[in-house]
């Protein structure tokens, strides 16, 4: 895509640490374990990094990226379950 | 932990297996996100069944604890973003001087050193490829192709690294997409559909980055007007321009908007696609892409001039050649002749429309562009017929024919090109069939097997 100016890593860092009480806030309204709460955080980093040149308001795309993987974590984990509780019941 | 619990009866009757399969599922999922409830369970079910380990085998249960902490996860995801916020610099200011060392060496050999060197493997210089595709693909589309070809390469190494498929998978769209367009400005459409399927397949797997989906769009959106289906190539436009609207990205929707004004000159509208150029050009960032700009004048002149609007349209060419000569395009430099000479000749200029249309052609020839050199030829017999000169007519008509036969002109535009020659040997061509002859040209460079139908 036709490269708007890149940001480097510093400005993002100053993204996340403005961000962080967002994140949480989202971690716990999709209750996600804690224990898979950093592995979440971590794909929505890495794409947000990749991504955030492109973006206008790269806090708001931060949040999003976050809020989707947490849906996904939920679509995954209901289906993995209801594929093993299908075959049990 | 969830917030509300199963009662113990009911607990009971899904240990003994006496719920309905609905209910069942029910409590399963309960008891897969609720430690305290499994070991209700277990102590309600028979000895020895172990019936949460039997329903779970093979999947984790979670403990959702009521007020979790996610401090530990935040701090991991800020130590990600250092780590890999810097490979990302890193890797930028590198991509650069790596594009050239992989450049040094021949085509055939790229594909492997990028397979077997770690340092080629980075999302940053698939994308810098691509970026580079997207530079040469209107001069030079095979190169495009090449390098779009490159990018993909690149993106099937990080197949199963940190970047995750999510990104990999956009990285090939993007890459597949490039190679759409490279493909359509080569009017090799039906392979250049096929890559955009592929662009699209792997875009449904990808991180949904809609800024991405816009760019496909666009694209597609080309591919869909050279394949004349301008409606569709309409709404595939309407949207992306709709994304980028909303993103705030002007000048990538002063570059949708461009799009969808070569779909209106294309389908015969001009009118319609002056109105979408003169937004477009008050939305385009002429320093993020200074060729865009001399894209859009050369759009507007060549429009004014199919309206035979000849005046407003001569005003406009300074700006047209400065455009052009600000951003360095040879090509875009080439074919605005060809706009000049459109408006000398309207303009009835025929010593200057002759100059034009003449050095237009040797350009092409040289270049072993036939189709165009085909149609500046054309462009050069129309002044010879306003000016009765059956001689050059015939010198001209008798260049033609071998170089077409020789170069990439189909079969259907060699047989119009014939009964010019043919006329021209005859002393026999009038305004009439010139116009006939270059309008069919034009209609059937993306479309073979058009056949050319002489008007009686």
């Amino acid at each position: 895509m036709q490269a708007a100016k890149h940001k480097d890593s510093s400005q993002f860092r100053k993204v996340f640490l403005e961000a962080r009480d967002d994140l949480d806030q989202i971690l716990r309204r999709y209750e996600i374990p804690a224990a898979e709460a950093g592995a979440l955080l971590e794909e929505a980093v890495v794409e947000w990094i990749y991504k955030g040149d492109h973006a206008e308001d790269p806090s708001s795309l931060l949040r999003s990226k976050l809020r989707k993987k947490c849906r996904r974590y939920w679509v995954d984990r209901r289906r993995s379950f209801m594929e093993a509780v299908e075959r049990k019941l | 932990m969830p917030k509300t619990h199963p009662d113990e009866k009911l607990l009971e009757k899904f240990s003994r297996g006496k719920l309905s399969r609905r209910e069942n599922i029910k409590i399963s999922w309960h008891l897969y996100n609720c430690a305290a409830c499994r070991k209700d369970v277990e102590k309600l079910a028979p000895p020895g069944s172990e019936l949460v380990e039997s329903l779970f085998s093979g999947l984790q249960p979670q403990e959702l604890v009521e007020s979790p902490t996610y401090e530990r996860a935040l701090s991991f995801g800020q130590s990600t973003l250092e780590v890999r916020g810097e490979a990302r610099d890193r890797d930028r200011s590198r991509a650069p001087k790596l594009f050239a060392e992989l450049m040094r060496h021949p085509v055939s050999r790229q594909r492997s050193l990028i397979e077997r060197t770690w340092r080629f493997k980075n999302y940053v210089f698939g994308e810098f490829l691509l970026d580079q595709s997207h530079q040469a693909v209107t001069d030079d589309p095979a190169r495009a192709e090449d390098l779009a070809t490159l990018g993909l390469v690149v993106a099937e190494q990080l197949e199963g690294t940190h970047y995750g498929p999510a990104l990999v998978n956009d990285l090939k769209a993007r890459a597949w997409a490039a190679i759409g367009k490279a493909r359509t400005v080569s009017t090799d459409l039906r392979s250049a559909d096929e890559a955009f399927q592929k662009a699209d397949d792997f875009f449904a797997q990808g991180t949904d980055d809609i800024l991405l989906k816009a760019w496909i769009l666009i694209r597609k959106g080309a591919l869909r007007r050279e394949q004349r289906r301008f409606e569709e190539a309409d709404v595939l436009l309407e949207e992306a321009l709709g994304i980028y609207r909303e993103a705030g990205e002007d000048h990538l929707a002063g570059m949708a908007l461009l799009s969808q004004a070569k779909v209106e000159e294309e389908a015969g509208r001009p009118e319609k696609a002056i109105a979408l150029v003169k937004d477009a050009r008050k939305l385009i960032d002429g320093e993020r892409e200074p060729r865009l700009l001399g894209c859009a004048a050369s759009l507007q002149v060549s429009c004014l001039a199919d309206l035979g609007r000849y005046d407003e349209a001569k005003k406009l060419l300074p700006e047209l050649r400065k455009l052009a000569s600000e951003a360095g395009a040879d090509t875009d430099a080439l074919r605005n002749l060809w706009l000049e000479g459109k408006v000398a000749l309207g303009m009835n200029k025929l010593e200057e429309a002759e100059r034009l249309f003449a050095r237009m052609r040797n350009e092409f020839v040289e270049r072993g562009i036939a189709y165009d050199a085909a149609l500046a030829s054309l462009d050069l017999a129309l002044v010879y017929a306003q000016q009765g000169r059956t001689s050059e007519m015939r010198q001209l008509a008798e260049e033609m024919l071998p170089i077409f036969r020789s170069r990439d002109v189909h079969r259907e535009a060699t047989a119009a090109l014939l009964v010019f020659q043919n006329a021209a040997k005859a002393e026999n061509v009038t305004l009439k069939l010139v116009r006939d002859i270059a309008a069919y040209l034009r209609e059937a460079r993306n479309n073979p097997s058009l056949a050319y139908q002489q008007a009686s």
